[in-house]
């Protein structure tokens, strides 16, 4: 453990180096704006590289963007999360950009609330599930989009399809982003007059229990299994198929190989409109007059083989609109 | 310039400046074509605006109506759908900016409304009033809230605008109250959203169905949506097309009038821009209830024109003008040049007409048959036929020819004419149908068509009468005597000839008189020649009534007449000589008062085959003549041969043929008698009168002896001619030798001279060639001469003593002439006649006469010659009566040197008492 845990700290140790060299070895053009885009997670991360899309997007040839990823995904430590936000002040403070786009949580958390409260750099930020309260946004230098889902819309048609529905389960991974998730679901939920339960999972297996559970429920809410290090599709499916029997729903995209039904929220919204706001900021708009909004967008996959698994009849209003998952 | 080239000129001209007024023409036709085009362009843009917008207006209209048929038709129309639905809105209209939901709400719900939004992820939200300025926070009315809470799609511009209460402003509240209202559209200006365009809302009620009254709607409503357009891009493929166009897009709000958008046409228009008239327009746009207004306002600028399709119908126009034009002058040319033809024609035409009438012609012509067709007035004059009496009539009726020599009728001229090929000529005597007769030399001449075949004939007649006549005057007049009209020498000397020849063939006897007029010249030159010729005219008149018709009488040329008696014995011919010579004793010549008688000197001889040829017969009757008038006048000499009185006639001939030759051969000489002044106190000087004389080898010939010869033959110029160039050419020797010599010269000149038109000429070459001094000379002449050609003797006197010479009266007082003659002519000497001078010892009367002579002379002016003075006492008597000259043998024989100087120039002579 020792050994594994003294290459890890020196692994990490050359990846921040390697990234601040990586910066300061991009030269900007001369003129052009410079945004800096901080994501609290990893490329590779399906929602990460969404919002990174959705801004690359808008800010193509606007801007010279440059972007730091804190990794907090992986790296779940409080340290790590206040050493990669840290490194990112030094970052700002040594680049001087003219703007910070920031995705998720944990870069509102460790790096805006603590470092940049009512300064004077702007920053957009995306991602921020369901409120920004706890950071005390927003602050005269900061604006952006809260992650909302589409919570009532997904129980709704839970409901509707499942009749006399009476108890939902809700899953997911055993994580922040989760725990703040499933306290607004619940209230939706029970706002519905729904049995809300949850089991958050730190590992696959664990996950695979709490699905095998969640089939005694009238239906299931499928939570985000960012977290969960172990995770892998191929074997979530095939443990899941074989039992599935009530209807899954979900508000994330890449949960819908285990998922029936998903209404899914579009990434891309949050990047595209993080960058809208940055440009705008670059025009010359203050962060404070543009309001914090949340995401409106949001679309309906089917997964049929899991549906045809689990022998469950969808109204033709779902399969005819839905989109199929492959 | 020509007249042609003036009338060309002014055509260019003409066509030059109508070429401009066509191009400017055609530019004004042109420019208005292309502003009728422009605004007929402008008329179907406004059409094709107004249903583009309207079409436009429509889908968005339908849009809306959708939108809020959804709203109606679920429980609630989620953000997702609305975000859906706004994607398919915005493809289909791209001017759509976004779609906006108002939800009305009502002051108790304010506050959880806004919570649900916060609690939505927005967690600024409220609802708010526009701006600072919004006077109310909710409705007045219906105190509520007409919140924006959805705004897809949503971008940080408008995202600042949620929650903003679009009843807090007028224009937006008038706006939603009107759509509230009436279920229909509604719009409003979006600059109040600080956007560039205008929104269109269309309410949302509560319920499935938009309730049916307008105070239910009210009551029911929940809202609304509204479509925010962009009004550049909603007019991006209008407005800007064919230029700047001026749009006026107005809506009325519960009849309030709303301008949503408004542009200008933009203006820096160029200077032909700001001359074209503005071009706008007004159309209604009604979408379900509800009114819009487009107003459209353009200018059409300088763009509308179409400067290539100027050109080119510049070029169409003027290429037909201008080919209309060369068609026209071609025609006009080809009508002028046709009028040119038919004027010439008509000229030509009238020149033959006018040709025809005044020709002296006759012309005729006729048709193939001989019918007449024409004739000019000398036809009709000739024929006595009138043309139009004529026309139609055959040839032979008007006229018929016969030959002019047996008179037989001589063949149609127009058989003739085509006989002969065409043209004919021929000498004919014209029978009229009158009977009357006319010689005429006619030619008759074929006329042909183009083809050559025979269409007429023209016949053409002069009357020959006036030649004949004339012909046979010149006959006569060649064989007669004009005045007298008796045949003349010529042809008395050509019968005679036939008489000598029948004579000597025949043995026949015959005669000839030669009749000399006695006296005649005396007449004649005191009378005129007018008086001679009458009296000429007499006699022949007197004569031929006295002499046998056979016989025949001729004047032989000035007052001598012959008479040819044929078949007549010299006994016969001599008793009607002196029957003529007695018989014109009755005839007298009453001329101006005065009465003179006539008598004939006649020679006759007879005519034998002896007599000899004609010159031998005449010179015989000549010399008869001569005696008769010789021995006297008024006589009859009958001529034998061995007549001693015609030696001397004889002689004088010879004297004549003696004097040509000396004066060719300069045989003569000349003599001077010295004029002495009587008086030695007198001014005069010497003169000296020169004579001439022929020499004979030795021997001094006295004038007396050739000078009547000359006389007769004529021969005094050309005597008097070479005196006075031989005296002028002496004279300039003496004068340049001894220019001292003071003498004046006295030349005769005789009558012969005088009226000779050479002799003036002769002086004065003659003066100038030997630089004579004019005053030194003094032309002698009787008075005798001087009256018988009064006139030309005073012209050339005149022209003379211009010149400075001097004349003298010579022999003055024994002619007919009186002292009134005096006062006429310009003589500076009188010399009075010798015959005075020579008794006047012894005559009283002579020596009254040479007194009056005197004084006469001295009143008027003239010195006094005394001439013939041969003794001594008679010069003293002429001196002491005062003659200022004096002359004769006594004083001076004419000598031969008279151009030399001598003292005896001088002689003492006794002085005047």
């Amino acid at each position: 453990m020792r050994i594994e845990h003294a290459m890890g700290s020196m692994v990490r140790s050359l990846w921040v180096m390697a990234s601040i060299c990586l910066f300061f070895t991009t030269e900007t053009a001369a003129g052009e704006p410079k945004c800096l885009f901080v994501s609290s997670y990893h490329q590779g991360y399906a929602w990460s590289d969404g919002v990174e899309r959705g801004l690359r997007r808008t800010l193509a040839g606007k801007c010279h963007l440059r972007q730091f990823d804190m990794d907090t995904k992986r790296k779940k430590t409080e340290r790590d999360k206040w050493a990669a936000a840290s490194t990112a002040k030094a970052l700002i403070e040594e680049w001087r950009p003219d703007v910070v786009i920031t995705a998720d949580d944990n870069a509102a958390k460790y790096l805006i609330e603590p470092h940049f409260r009512n300064a004077d750099l702007p920053f957009v930020f995306c991602g921020v599930n369901w409120t920004v309260e706890e950071y005390g946004f927003p602050y005269s230098n900061v604006t952006g989009m809260i992650e909302v889902a589409p919570v009532p819309a997904m129980i709704d048609e839970a409901i509707a399809v499942v009749s006399e529905a009476q108890r939902v389960m809700y899953i997911g991974a055993n994580t922040p982003t989760e725990r703040k998730n499933v306290n607004r679901i619940r209230k939706v939920a029970e706002k519905r007059g729904l049995t809300f339960d949850q089991q958050l999972a730190s590992s696959l297996q664990s996950w695979i229990g709490a699905y095998t559970a969640a089939q005694d429920y009238d239906f299931v809410i499928m939570g985000s299994n960012a977290g969960i290090n172990d995770w892998s599709n191929e074997k979530a499916i095939k443990a899941i198929t074989p039992i599935t029997r009530r209807l899954s729903v979900t508000s994330h995209g890449w949960m819908m190989p285990v998922s029936m039904l998903g209404m899914t929220k579009v990434p891309e919204e949050q990047g595209e409109w993080a960058g809208k706001v940055a440009l705008r900021i670059l025009g010359g708009a203050a962060p404070g007059s543009i309001p914090v909004i949340a995401n409106r967008k949001w679309d309906l996959f089917l997964n049929p083989t899991l549906i045809d698994a689990a022998g469950v009849t969808l109204p033709p209003r779902l399969t005819s609109k839905g989109k199929v998952y492959r | 310039m020509t007249a042609g080239a003036k009338k060309h000129g002014s055509r260019i001209t003409t066509v030059v400046l109508f070429s401009m007024l066509v191009v400017l023409l055609t530019l004004v036709v042109a420019i208005r074509d292309d502003i009728a085009h422009a605004e007929t362009d402008l008329a179907a843009l406004s059409a094709e605006i107004t249903t583009t917008l309207t079409r436009r207006l429509d889908g968005l209209n339908a849009a809306l109506s959708s939108l809020g048929g959804m709203h109606h038709a679920m429980t609630r129309l989620s953000q997702q759908e609305i975000s859906a639905y706004t994607q398919e809105i915005e493809r289909v209209h791209p001017y759509v900016d976004a779609v906006l939901h108002l939800s009305l709400v009502q002051p108790g719900e304010k506050a959880a409304f806004e919570a649900e939004f916060r609690d939505a992820g927005y967690p600024t939200f409220e609802i708010r009033r526009l701006s600072a300025t919004s006077t109310v926070d909710s409705d007045p009315i219906h105190r509520s809230f007409m919140a924006l809470s959805v705004v897809e799609p949503l971008d940080p511009e408008l995202s600042g605008y949620l929650g903003i209460d679009f009843f807090s402003r007028g224009e937006l509240r008038s706006a939603l109250r009107q759509t509230i209202e009436t279920g229909e559209v509604s719009a409003a200006p979006a600059n109040l959203l600080d956007h560039d365009g205008f929104l269109l809302f269309k309410p949302v009620y509560k319920g499935f169905f938009v309730p049916s009254t307008s105070q239910e709607r009210t009551l029911q409503a929940d809202g609304a949506y509204a479509l925010l357009i962009d009004s550049t891009a909603f007019l991006a493929d209008i407005s800007g097309r064919r230029g700047s166009t001026g749009l006026d897009f107005v809506t009325w709000n519960n009849g309030e009038k709303t301008t949503l958008f408004s542009r200008k046409a933009s203006e820096g228009r160029d200077t032909l821009g700001r001359l074209m008239p503005d071009y706008s327009d007004e159309k209604l746009i009604t979408i379900a209830s509800s009114s819009f207004l487009l107003a459209i306002d353009r200018n059409l600028g300088s763009t509308i024109f179409r400067p290539s399709r100027w050109a080119t119908m510049i070029l169409t126009v003027l290429g037909l003008y201008l080919a209309g034009v060369l068609v026209y002058y071609t025609r006009l040319r080809a009508r002028e040049q046709a009028h040119v033809a038919k004027e010439q024609l008509f000229q030509e035409k009238e020149r033959a007409q006018v040709t025809l009438q005044s020709i002296g012609e006759a012309v005729i012509t006729t048709d193939p048959n001989g019918v007449v067709d024409f004739m000019n007035p000398v036809a009709e004059h000739l024929t006595g036929w009138c043309a139009d009496d004529a026309a139609g009539h055959h040839l032979n009726e008007i006229f018929s020819l016969v030959s002019e020599s047996d008179g037989t009728a001589l063949p149609d001229p127009i058989a003739r004419a085509l006989r002969d090929h065409d043209e004919s000529e021929a000498a004919a005597i014209m029978v009229r149908s009158d009977g009357a007769t006319v010689a005429v030399i006619e030619n008759a001449a074929a006329i042909r068509d183009s083809d050559g075949h025979f269409t007429g004939a023209a016949l053409i007649v002069r009357d020959v009468s006036r030649e004949r006549n004339l012909l046979r005057e010149m006959a006569f007049q060649a064989t007669h005597d004009p005045l007298t009209r008796l045949i003349n020498r010529r042809q008395f000397e050509r019968e005679l000839s036939a008489v000598i020849e029948d004579a000597l063939k025949t043995d026949s006897q015959h005669a000839l008189m030669y009749i000399d007029l006695d006296q005649f010249k005396t007449i004649n030159d005191s009378c005129g020649h007018i008086a001679g010729d009458q009296l000429l005219k007499q006699v022949a008149g007197h004569l031929s009534d006295n002499i046998r018709r056979l016989d025949r009488l001729a004047r032989l040329g000035g007052d001598e007449f012959g008479v040819l008696l044929r078949d007549c014995t010299i006994e016969k011919a001599l008793e009607v000589a002196e029957d003529l010579r007695h018989n014109i004793k009755d005839l007298r010549l009453h001329w101006e008062e005065k009465s003179f008688r006539v008598s004939l000197s006649i020679g006759v001889v007879a005519i034998t085959k002896e007599s000899g040829n004609l010159d031998e017969v005449l010179r015989a009757a000549d010399a008869a003549c001569y005696v008769a008038k010789d021995q006297g006048r008024n006589r009859v000499h009958f001529y034998q041969p061995n007549d001693e009185m015609l030696a001397q006639r004889s002689s004088d001939m010879q004297w004549v043929q003696r004097l040509r030759d000396a004066i060719d051969d300069n045989q003569l000489v000349l003599f001077g008698q010295t004029i002495f002044p009587l008086g030695h106190d007198g001014p005069h000087p010497p003169m000296c009168e020169l004579l001439v004389r022929m020499m004979d080898g030795d021997r001094v010939i006295p004038p007396m002896t050739f000078i009547p010869a000359a006389e007769r033959f004529n021969l005094m110029f050309d005597l008097d001619l070479w005196v006075i160039g031989e005296s002028f050419r002496q004279l300039g020797l003496l004068w340049r030798e001894k220019p001292q010599d003071r003498r004046i010269f006295a030349i005769n000149l005789s009558g012969q001279s005088l009226d000779h038109p050479d002799l003036e000429q002769a002086i004065q070459d003659l003066e100038l060639k030997y630089a004579i001094r004019p005053h030194r000379i003094c032309f002698e002449i009787t008075e005798t001469s001087v009256i018988a050609n009064m006139e030309r003797a005073l012209a050339l006197m005149d022209q003379l003593r211009r010149r400075g010479f001097l004349f003298s009266l010579d022999d003055f007082g024994t002619g007919l002439s009186s002292f009134a003659y005096l006062k006429k002519l310009p003589v500076d000497y009188l010399k009075i006649d010798g015959e005075f001078v020579r008794d006047i010892l012894h005559d009283p009367v002579d020596k009254a006469m040479v007194d009056t002579i005197r004084r006469i002379g001295g009143v008027l002016g003239m010195t006094t010659i005394a001439e013939a003075i041969e003794d001594a006492e008679t010069c003293q008597l002429l001196t002491a009566m005062g003659i200022d000259y004096g002359q004769g043998y006594h004083l001076a024989k004419p000598s031969a040197d008279a151009f030399v100087t001598r003292e005896s120039n001088v002689v003492a002579l006794p002085r005047r008492s």
